[in-house]
């Protein structure tokens, strides 16, 4: 039987329409990799050059990589968003990279030492005029200085001004200078870097510093760095301050200078959640509700589903569609405003449910409510989705199948429990681990309801009832301590990580998907 | 090379060199400042800026964000962030620690609020300039309570029972929490302070994250106190039942007492209740007591490439009383400048907000509070809703904070 | 130039289809027992309805806030007192929060989004279905293991490609839909890829092989045989993505939530109208939500005829 047939096969316009995208891609990838060089983001050029390399191999090389051409274009996007991301993740985990530690060392040490400049005495401004040496064109500033007069001052010091050089206007500020060019605010405003680095020295040990573009203050310096031995001094006790293994310049008394900055420190996060006697105490509570909470969630959504499913699976049920349209709906709202209405709906005095039953459970208040709580609100929030794949699955069950199997006399309870069902479970197997991994770190899910809670007793003070896995150490990360922990975060992200895959890979080693991949 | 692969590869790098022929975005020449603000607040300041930035020829750009201080954690280190944010005081220890901000300098402290400026002070420094202050106040219910504000908490409490026992009354002095579950402390924290107890340590101007006095000798021995006025029906505890809704209470004459804010006062004016509003009664002893305050400022990103030019405008622009009295009115917050605040003096709400934040307690700016909010809280909570005793609700309470801050 | 004359279906299918629909035809005549109906039909008809009051229950709650003219969220009532507009009103002439910008942007994101997701997902579907090579296994598993990597830490180093990427190519700066478009993509190859190559191994090898031999390419069979035939999973799939994109918060409060009000999207539009006045922005809240989920079941509603023909399709197989 012919089912194909080829009248005219126009290659001519798959050509084209190749030859237009792939320059498309090599044009775009012209343009762009210069300009992410210039702007120093390496590894990204290094990614768009090996994007564009590997699309141009596969569509155009002699050898067939069919496949490829097919799978490359996902595959670069997926490497970029969801590969690096993780490994950047993972990175972070062994690094102290937190509130206090977000910067980099060198400009974590030019700030404590440029904010360890005190303004000297009364804050009152200088005015000053940014200008520049007609003769050398070294940035000049022009400063009025209180009691001695106009003044020209530069990083080598300050040069008194003759008064017949200088017109000033009545609030004493320079408008002209003879020698020196005055800037225009918007050029002044493009010097902002080298103008903030200007420190023209004054009296004794004191430094003069624009503060904005028409005053400058009269400043002293207290912390210096110094280069050769990586320290920080304090210029008047003489105190020596240098780095400690958290990132941060440190005295021999203790005291910190802040800001830190972020570094490697190795395994530290992972000892700390292993050997932290607070995270540690209510673990199994977390992780028995975490199993728990994706377990009852993937199973009770896709029963209901797949029951849903099967019910309305019959070529004579009217208002099919209308039933199938309205079911939908739950999926249809958005998830982050679906779960406000929940919280007003739970509410125990006000909240429709209590109202309506007229029953005064504590929905979201006793730990045992609030784990029924969220379990209802992810069975009308999950099972729509449950529903439409389970309708696919079933639509495309084998019709000789199921009709053979009723020939031979088999009850509808058997074609369900020994035919369908496991064809079902087989197609979708897949997804239902997906799902459960998904679950399994469902951070929304429990943080938009009960935000964990309610706290658990004798927990230090944490961890929630409804509190799974991720969202307890998301509270340990970022609300101790002093701030937000990303790097604690990611350590903790990262071992979830590793339990969710590998408990899914044994998954999938069980189900039958993996043989079935041939 | 095959002549067919020659005209394959000619053809795409014509295409290539006429995709990439797209000319590189030019610079825009000129000034420009970025500001970065949460959505109340965008329209007004855009308003307000608008003078000054055409006088000096620059371009403003007033940016509405959901959520500020994150997204500026995350942006400023990037080179994407903008040169100034407005935001709260107590994000001044996060961003200060982390080296996301610069010092002011030249700005004359003296001009301002003192609460306002010590609210922005971090490590000795200054980093934000303040433009408006917010605490909380009583409220009184005129309807019920024609002779008035009470000035002791003694009249406070026998007028509140005196009308709750006549039947008139449903609730004595209702104060916001938001639930028993997710209890605010902010408005509660005064009965804290007043009983002798305090956050962090505060010494000499700078907080002391090791020593949380949540649960002080003082505060202990006096906490049985507020156990009473739980239970006798003072101390309303329909806020923590529910949402803020119980505001209705006091709109519907059912309470005679209630503590907010001045972000209340449209609603309490739409109500028609005639109201007064006055400083707290300290909870022991005369004055008024401690609340919480809180303070909007400007900062200034250290990542900004116009900083000498965002300082002007922090000098020329925030500083003055046009700027401050300008957000006063749309937003109703008193401002911080000194000059402004006596410029609407005759405005007799914001009299009585200004008499009951006399002497405020600024909320903590250092970072670890965010370590105290949650379990804070849930000890209002708790006592509210009569799970636990004052006492051992915050001595539970300051052991896990001080647990958490480690 | 010359088109392309394809049967997307092998003419046994569609035999067979229509002799199906002679079949049903004849059944419909045939008037139903009621004990019949009872047996086969009536429970069907409960658990539709019981499962349909479950999820419309709280759709109904946020109705009658949003008919509700009182707009007081504590004494609620599920039929509102004094029923009426006001909350739409409300919503609609905010300019501080353009609800219809929101609504449109929220539906191109979705379009775009989706189809994107569809074509990249169905085409790398395609060749782990149908090509054995070295490595299919692997990509598989890499596919949908990457995708279980906790997303709240990645999306702070997404934001970081993004803050990068943007100083280079205007439209992938932060604050610009396409740059959202493109994570969306970017990261969607999972569970979708999964979905679909599930589907493309019910379509039996033989249809490609004898078009082959009839000399198609890879590509026509692609787009001419196998699309065709998984449609409705296509289908299927374009809700699925559009729903997610539609109703994403997180990543897109990150993306483009910091720019000016007119560029969000309902999701992260409303959640900001909500949380700056929860109880004042109730009732508008309850309207706007309420309206959020229109488009998605037009969609849904457009799409379903293909999801039906799924009975026919899967008729195919064998």
């Amino acid at each position: 039987m012919k089912i194909f047939s080829v009248k005219t096969p126009s290659k001519t316009f798959g050509l084209l329409l190749k030859l237009a995208a792939m320059g498309s891609i090599n044009g775009f990838a012209l343009w762009a990799i210069p300009l992410l060089l210039r702007n120093h983001t390496y590894g990204f050029a290094a990614y768009f050059i090996f994007a564009t390399f590997v699309l141009d191999v596969v569509y155009f090389s002699r050898r067939k990589f069919i496949p490829a051409k097919y799978i490359a274009p996902g595959v670069l996007l997926l490497m970029l968003f969801s590969v690096y991301p993780s490994i950047y993740t993972g990175y972070v985990a062994f690094t102290n990279y937190s509130t206090g530690h977000i910067i980099d060392k060198k400009t974590a040490v030019s700030e404590i030492v440029a904010n360890s400049y005190q303004s000297l005495g009364d804050a009152t401004p200088i005015p000053m005029t940014v200008a520049k040496d007609a003769a050398s064109g070294e940035l000049t500033l022009l400063l009025t200085l209180p009691q001695v007069g106009p003044e020209a001052g530069n990083a080598k010091g300050l040069t008194p001004l003759a008064a017949d050089s200088v017109t000033q206007d009545s609030k004493g500020v320079i408008t002209a200078a003879k020698g020196y060019t005055i800037l225009t605010s918007d050029q002044a405003n493009n010097e902002t870097d080298a103008l903030t680095a200007l420190k023209v020295p004054g009296p004794n040990g004191s430094v003069y510093v624009a503060n904005d573009l028409q005053s400058a203050q009269q400043e002293v310096q207290s912390l210096k760095y110094d280069a050769a031995t990586d320290t920080i001094t304090d210029i008047q006790s003489g105190a020596t301050y240098k780095p400690d293994s958290n990132g941060e310049m440190k005295s021999a008394a203790g005291t910190i200078l802040q800001p830190g900055w972020t570094q490697v420190v190795g395994w530290r996060n992972f000892s700390y959640v292993i050997h932290d006697k607070n995270f540690r105490q209510p673990l199994f509570q977390v992780l028995w509700w975490t199993f728990a909470f994706a377990i009852l969630v993937v199973t009770t959504t896709f029963f209901a589903g797949l029951a849903l499913g099967l019910a309305l699976n019959h070529p004579k049920l009217r208002a099919k569609k209308l039933y199938r349209s309205l079911l939908i709906i739950p999926y249809a709202m958005p998830g982050v405003l679906a779960a406000l209405v929940w919280v007003g709906m739970y509410n125990q005095d006000t909240g429709v449910i209590n109202r309506m039953f007229g029953i005064h459970v504590p929905w979201l208040t006793s730990p045992w409510w609030a784990k029924a709580a969220i379990l209802l609100q992810q069975l009308w929030a999950g099972s729509p989705y449950m529903f439409l794949i389970a309708t696919g699955a079933i639509q495309a069950l084998p019709s000789e199948v199921l009709e053979a199997a009723s020939v031979d006399g088999a009850s509808p309870r058997q074609v369900f429990t020994k035919i369908k069902l496991p064809l079902v479970l087989l197609t979708l197997s897949p997804l239902l681990i997906a799902s459960l991994a998904y679950n399994f770190s469902n951070f929304n899910a429990i943080y938009l309801l009960t935000g964990g809670g309610p706290l658990m007793q004798n927990s230090g003070g944490l961890a929630g009832s409804t509190d799974i896995l991720i969202s307890y150490t998301y509270k340990l990360a970022f609300s101790t301590g002093e701030g937000a922990n990303y790097g604690l975060a990611s350590t903790v992200s990262f071992l979830n990580f590793i339990l969710v895959a590998s408990l899914s890979m044994y998954g999938f080693s069980k189900s039958r998907t993996m043989e079935n991949m041939n | 090379m095959s002549k067919k692969r020659f005209a394959l590869a000619s053809a795409v790098a014509a295409a290539a060199l006429a995709v990439s022929g797209f000319a590189v975005p030019a610079h825009a020449a000129g000034k420009t400042l970025t500001i970065w603000a949460d959505s109340t607040r965008t329209p007004v300041l855009k308003k307000l800026v608008a003078a000054w930035a055409t006088a000096n020829n620059v371009t403003v750009n007033v940016v509405s964000q959901t959520d500020t201080n994150s997204n500026f954690q995350a942006a400023a280190p990037k080179g994407v962030g903008p040169d100034l944010i407005i935001g709260a005081h107590d994000w001044t220890g996060t961003l200060a620690a982390s080296g996301l901000i610069e010092p002011m300098t030249g700005v004359s402290t003296g001009l301002f609020d003192s609460g306002s400026i010590s609210a922005f002070s971090y490590n000795g420094r200054l980093w934000g300039v303040p433009f408006g202050t917010e605490n909380i106040a009583l409220v009184t219910n005129l309807n019920l309570v024609p002779a008035g504000a009470p000035t002791t908490w003694a009249s406070l409490e026998s007028t509140a029972l005196a009308l709750k026992a006549a039947g008139k009354t449903t609730s004595g002095l209702f104060i916001p929490c938001g639930g028993a579950n997710s209890c605010d402390p902010y408005h509660h924290a005064f009965l804290n302070f007043g009983l002798g107890g305090y956050v962090f340590q505060n010494k000499s101007g700078r907080l002391n994250p090791k020593d949380v006095g949540l649960a002080s000798k003082a505060f202990l021995a006096n906490a049985g106190l507020v156990d009473k006025w739980v239970s006798e029906g003072l101390i309303s505890k329909e806020s923590a039942t529910g949402d803020d809704y119980s505001f209705k209470t006091f709109f519907t004459n059912k309470a005679p007492f209630m503590i907010t804010g001045p972000w209340e006062l449209a609603d309490i004016k739409k109500s028609g209740v005639p109201y007064q509003i006055s400083m707290i009664p300290n909870p022991l002893g005369t004055g008024n007591a401690a609340p919480f305050a809180g303070y909007q400022g400007v900062y200034l990103s250290h990542y900004s490439t116009n900083r000498l030019l965002a300082r002007q405008f922090i000098n020329q622009v925030v500083s003055t009383d046009t700027f401050q009295l300008g957000l006063y009115n749309d937003q109703g917050r008193p401002p911080a400048l000194l000059s402004a605040i006596k410029a609407i003096s005759g405005d007799k709400d914001l009299a009585g907000f200004a008499a009951a934040g006399v002497g405020a307690t600024p909320m903590p700016n250092i970072p670890q509070m965010g370590s105290v909010w949650t379990d804070f809280g849930n000890a209002w909570g708790a006592v509210l809703t009569g799970k636990l005793k004052t006492a051992a609700a915050f001595t539970q309470a300051a052991a896990n904070i001080k647990k958490l801050i480690g | 130039m010359t088109t392309l004359a394809v049967d997307p279906q092998p003419k046994a299918a569609k035999k067979e289809k229509k002799a199906k629909k002679d079949k049903v035809a004849l059944q419909k005549h045939k008037p139903m027992s009621a004990r019949t109906w009872l047996r086969t039909l009536a429970w069907r008809h409960a658990v539709a309805i019981f499962a349909i009051s479950f999820a419309l229950f709280p759709f109904l709650w946020m109705a009658s806030a949003a008919f509700n003219n009182d707009n007081d969220v504590s004494n609620q009532q599920l039929i509102p007192p004094h029923p009426g507009f006001n909350n739409f009103q409300i919503l609609f002439s905010n300019p501080n929060y353009p609800y219809t910008s929101w609504i449109k942007n929220s539906v191109i994101i979705a379009s775009v989004t989706s189809f994107l997701q569809l074509a990249v997902a169905a085409s790398a579907a395609y060749a782990l279905s149908r090509f054995r090579y070295k490595g299919r296994k692997t990509t598989l598993m890499t596919i949908l293991v990457v995708q279980m990597f906790p997303q709240l830490l990645a999306i702070a180093s997404i934001y970081l490609i993004l803050a990068d990427l943007g100083k280079s190519i205007p439209f992938m700066h932060i604050g610009n839909i396409s740059a959202l478009i493109v994570v969306f993509v970017g990261g969607s190859l999972g569970v979708n890829c999964w979905m679909l190559k599930g589907f493309f191994d019910t379509v039996p090898q033989e249809l490609d092989e004898s078009a082959k031999i009839d000399g198609a390419s890879h590509a026509q069979i692609y787009f001419q045989i196998i699309l065709p035939l998984v449609r409705p999973v296509l289908a299927v799939i374009f809700l699925l993505s559009f729903i997610g994109a539609m109703n994403e918060y997180v990543l897109t409060s990150i993306i483009i939530g910091n720019g000016n009000q007119s560029h969000l999207t309902v999701a992260v539009g409303m959640q900001g109208f909500i949380s700056s006045a929860y109880q004042k922005n109730w009732g508008p809240f309850a309207a706007g939500s309420l309206m959020a989920s229109v488009p998605v079941i037009a969609l849904f509603m457009f799409l379903q005829r293909y999801v039906v023909t799924g009975l026919t399709a899967g008729s195919t197989k064998g």
